[in-house]
């Protein structure tokens, strides 16, 4: 188990150098010119020299690159062009309100989704069902910049219930969260609701049925931890995008996340940070990906063996 | 089985709640800004929170000329001079000034001024904050032209130009000519961490990301702000702004979209401020193309555009006719109207006719990809089409935008030119100094333009500049290399309690002033 894991870590580094290299390329590929945006639309020819001199574009591309890996390998991803702080603080100043959103995020949408998810499965084709199909549906279909701009005005300007922006305690996380977590909560809750529906018709669950079983414990025990694989998978995947910066509800509730800070970066062709944060989204989704991974081995005991 | 879905369900929470406690407490929102009334009976407020749409790059005044870092840093520093609401110059930190001749000028520092870190403010400070800014490539390019400072004693300064510069007092209102503690700047090395101006407000923290909050000054020499607590939220998404202060999370929100305003003025507790700003938006035309350099073709599509209509369509009405020059009304030297030209299609058919184009043409028009633009291009692709030009619409990201255009990629471009002195405006515009990244993206150049320029910076005669700015504007409006269309209004909504608010045309608002109740 622990060599699986180690294994995976390792694999982390030809990734990362991947992900740099592209972005790195893409970014010096696409037109615009980092310092005319850090001068705005008057300067001369001499500040825009300077400027470049100390951002150190001068380099062939190459050149930076390789200063750029060199000295990431040593902790150090640069400065910003346009703060002129160390990537790093930018990001981890950001990413705690990111992991905040993100998991709140997930939580709800798992507590909310699976039970959805169970009681649809068990009761095909009842109410519940059909009304809880409707919910995943509206939320897979649904803009989330729009959906929070509705709660914003039903629940913030109208009702005066939650605040409509900013991130200043539980109160103010609410919205964001559920507006985050609505196209994950359909996700998950369609996922377990079939995942259960193809369980539920296995011998096995005939058979704890035919043994006398309660209802609850063939539901719960038999068909449900048989159900969690694809369940997992599609809450861990929604969880890595979310931790990715959700751009827009970051946008629209004014959150001081990463997602925003992602599109700040790329409006102002600052490389250092957008490669900074991507390299960050590339190593939590693989570290999710990874854990994912792990908790297979907790729910399938054949799986765990194959770690071996 | 159930101690899985537990635990798992607990590994849910607890990421859920990671850091809630962390940062939630600074903020926990203050029951005082959330019940906005102040009348009589309940102490008045003393905490400001404005919402600002972006997030200041720096509050050094001295690294990037930005407005959002600019609407911050002016409430923490002083300047020489400054503007009053109605663009007229106002002694600042300098009590008075002697213009010695052409090239320069004595000011006379107000005594007893008090930096936030408890120094006084001397002629020292002075040069060294200008000097300051002319090293720094962000934010020089207005002061390069000055050539010595001189401290003459503790309480006078003086500033020497290399050639005469009459719109020099104006240039010193700008934020960037802010003056700063020499002992603290220089004692720091990072300044930005910790700014020490003298102006009304200090600065107290900055989250990165989050607010940053600001406190008054108790000595400050024009006397303590009532505002005790300055606070600079940022929300980006102007509804949100909206919102936030409809809900009372803030006090003033600034540049709220035009679809909101009637919901902000129906609403008994707020109120809006506007006023004309200094932005102008115009179209350009690249005149070394073949056809544009055609002095009847770019008329010809002046006479196609229906200004009224076009400014209901891309502004929502919030902007006002730019009367055909890139002068705001407020500045030294504006001349509307000198040359007009009415929507008339049949003479922009006959001027195109002339011009040898009797079945029109086709040409670009670069845009950057914001929601003005758009509405802008489509109001003028249909425009031009009345009199035969097919107009092809290139949207692009801002970097690509500014770079192409200063290459002369284009053919037809809108953009927007913001400025408090009628030299930089008509330099930026019309000038040889200032081709392509400069500002001159229409690559027209009149040598006698030119001339006049350096006559209008170097006389002394105020009136005589105002004469020679105008005859430029009568140039350029003839010859409509580009054509104004819009002077951008600028708007601020606030609780209605808070009271004392003017709005700068320069877009960035002085909180000094403003007090909440009566």
């Amino acid at each position: 188990m622990y060599k699986f894991i180690l294994k995976r870590l390792f694999m982390l580094i030809p990734v990362l150098l991947g992900v740099s290299f592209i972005v790195f390329t893409i970014m010096s590929l696409t037109p615009g010119d980092p310092v005319q945006l850090y001068l705005g639309d008057n300067y001369s020819q001499e500040a825009h020299d300077q400027i470049s001199e100390e951002l150190g574009l001068n380099d062939p591309f190459l050149i930076r690159y390789a200063k750029y890996v060199f000295n990431a390998l040593q902790g150090d991803l640069g400065n910003t062009y346009s703060t002129k702080r160390p990537v790093t603080t930018e990001i981890f100043a950001r990413f705690p309100a990111t992991v905040r959103l993100a998991g709140a995020a997930l939580f709800f949408a798992i507590a909310v989704g699976m039970p959805l998810g169970i009681v649809s499965a068990v009761k095909q084709y009842s109410l519940t069902d059909n009304a809880s199909m409707l919910v995943a549906l509206l939320g897979v279909s649904m803009p989330n910049f729009w959906l929070g701009i509705m709660l914003i005005l039903l629940l913030a300007a109208n009702l005066g219930i939650f605040p409509a922006s900013g991130d200043a305690g539980f109160k103010s996380l609410v919205l964001p969260a559920i507006t985050l977590s609505a196209n994950s909560l359909a996700t998950i809750t369609r996922m377990t609701r079939s995942s259960m529906l193809e369980i539920i018709r296995q011998d096995y669950i005939r058979t704890a049925r035919a043994k006398g079983l309660r209802e609850s414990v063939v539901v719960f025990r038999h068909a449900l931890r048989n159900a969690m694989i694809p369940i997992i998978t599609s809450a861990g995947l929604q969880f890595g995008f979310a931790l990715g910066g959700a751009v827009l509800v970051e946008t629209v509730f004014s959150w001081p996340g990463i997602g925003r800070l992602l599109v700040d970066a790329i409006k102002l062709k600052d490389t250092p940070l957008v490669l900074g944060l991507v390299l960050v989204m590339a190593v939590s989704f693989t570290v999710i990906n990874l854990i994912i991974d792990i908790l297979y081995a907790f729910f399938d005991p054949r799986v765990k063996a194959q770690y071996k | 089985m159930k101690k899985i879905v537990t635990s798992l369900l607990i590994v849910a929470f607890v990421l859920a709640m990671a850091g809630c406690g962390g940062s939630g407490g600074t903020a926990a929102t203050q029951p005082a800004a959330t019940s906005p009334q102040g009348s009589a009976g309940t102490p008045a407020r003393d905490k400001l929170i404005v919402a600002i749409p972006e997030t200041p790059t720096y509050v050094d005044p001295h690294i990037q000329a930005t407005i959002g870092t600019f609407r911050v840093v002016t409430q923490i520093f002083d300047r020489l001079v400054e503007l009053d609401a109605d663009m007229n110059l106002v002694p600042t930190l300098a009590e008075s000034w002697d213009i010695k001749d052409a090239t320069t000028t004595v000011f006379h520092l107000r005594k007893g001024v008090k930096f936030h870190d408890g120094n006084t403010m001397t002629a020292e400070d002075v040069k060294y904050s200008l000097e300051r800014c002319i090293a720094s490539a962000g934010v020089n390019y207005n002061y390069l032209i000055i050539s010595e400072i001189n401290v003459i004693d503790e309480n006078t300064v003086e500033i020497v130009t290399s050639e005469p510069c009459s719109v020099l007092l104006y240039r010193l209102t700008l934020d960037a000519a802010s003056i700063v503690s020499k002992a603290a700047a220089e004692s720091t090395s990072d300044f930005n961490a910790a700014p020490v101006g003298c102006g009304p407000f200090k600065f107290v923290s900055w989250e990165l990301g989050g607010d940053i909050t600001l406190a008054a000054f108790e000595d400050y020499w024009a006397g303590a702000s009532p505002i005790k607590t300055l606070v600079f939220k940022t929300i980006p998404e102007s509804i949100s702004r909206t919102v936030a202060l409809e809900t009372g999370e803030v006090d003033i929100a600034y540049d709220l979209s035009a679809t909101d305003f009637a919901t902000v003025e129906a609403n008994p507790k707020l109120k809006m401020a506007t006023t004309t700003s200094g932005t102008v938006w115009y179209v350009g035309a690249n005149v070394k193309d073949p056809i544009l350099s055609k002095k009847e073709v770019r008329q010809a599509m002046a006479h196609a555009i229906n200004k009224q209509d076009f400014i209901t369509l891309t502004f929502n009405g919030n902007a006002t006719d730019a009367s055909n020059t890139m002068m705001s009304p407020y500045l030294m030297g504006y001349a509307p109207d000198l040359v007009t030209y009415d929507y008339d299609v049949e003479k922009g058919k006959a001027l195109l006719a002339e011009a040898g184009y009797p079945n029109g043409f086709s040409c670009t028009l670069y845009v950057q990809d914001a929601q003005i633009y758009k509405d802008a291009s489509v109001a003028l692709q249909e425009a031009l089409r009345q009199i035969g030009i097919t107009v092809e619409i290139k949207s692009m990201d801002g970097a690509t935008f500014t770079s192409a255009t200063s290459k002369g990629e284009h053919q037809l471009f809108f953009m927007s030119k913001t400025s408090i002195d009628p030299d930089s405006m008509l330099r930026a515009m019309y000038s040889e100094d200032s081709l392509g990244a400069s500002g001159n993206r229409t690559f027209y150049v009149v040598p006698e333009i030119d001339q006049m320029l350096d006559e209008a910076l170097a006389t002394t005669d105020s009136e005589h500049a105002k004469d020679l700015y105008k005859q430029i504007q009568a140039i350029v409006a003839e010859d409509v290399p580009l054509y104004p269309l819009a002077v951008e209004y600028l708007n601020v909504g606030m609780q209605s309690d808070v009271n004392g608010f003017k709005l700068y045309p320069g877009k960035t608002h002085y909180i000094y002033g403003t007090h909440i109740g009566e």
